[in-house]
């Protein structure tokens, strides 16, 4: 049984329940396939989000 | 996006998530997990089912429990309440195949509208990043806060 006083009504719009699990904190993936944290390190290098987005903020958004 | 969501558990540094999927499969503890990368503010999500038995959490198994629009609504919570904590992150996330990639971007698509509102939303495609597009096919996104 979950105690109230744990339970975070954090976002105002979505109202999600989360409950804080401290057990949590101690968890370290220990199996994340390799492959698949290079292939995040391959697209994170080059991919510098801020400067596309101040790009296209001088440009103009263009709704997709 | 006023769907059905599972409630979720963190801890309070809010690297690590975990909820219960329930279906005609059984109770399936997923376990989300926002990973550091070596470049700042950008974090890779990854999910998984968590085996209690072995401590493991498998990024490949596909539970196949009947209740995948309840799931993608739990990560967009979980979405919002990491960057209630790590506003300046960049999350970046992609499939642990192409199948579940495109099943990540049919999400997109369905609820892009709304998403947009609060999120940033990119693909990456060629290697290149651009504002999302629908039908597009992408091999990674990239999600940050308005």
């Amino acid at each position: 049984m979950h105690n109230h006083n744990n339970i975070l009504d954090l976002d105002l719009k979505r109202h999600p329940i989360m409950i804080i699990n401290e057990e949590l904190d101690n968890v370290k993936p220990s199996n994340i396939p390799q492959a698949k944290l290079d292939s995040f390190e391959k697209a994170v290098k080059n991919t510098d989000i801020i400067e596309v987005i101040e790009k296209l903020k001088k440009e103009g958004i263009k709704k997709p | 996006m006023e769907l059905p969501r599972y409630i979720t558990q963190t801890g309070r540094s809010r690297k690590v998530y975990q909820f219960i999927s329930e279906g005609p499969n059984g109770s399936i503890t997923k376990r989300v997990y926002f990973q550091e990368t070596t470049r700042d503010n950008y974090v890779s999500l990854l999910m998984g089912d968590y085996d209690k038995q072995t401590g493991e959490t498998d990024f490949y198994n596909v539970s196949n429990n009947g209740d995948r629009d309840k799931v993608l609504a739990t990560i967009v919570d979980i979405c919002y309440n990491y960057f209630e904590l790590y506003p300046n992150h960049i999350i970046t996330f992609t499939g642990a195949n192409e199948a579940r990639t495109r099943l990540y971007q049919m999400a997109i698509n369905t609820y892009f509208d709304e998403l947009s509102l609060d999120f940033h939303i990119y693909g990456e495609l060629n290697k290149a990043v651009e504002p999302f597009r629908k039908n597009v096919n992408y091999s990674s996104f990239y999600v940050l806060l308005k």
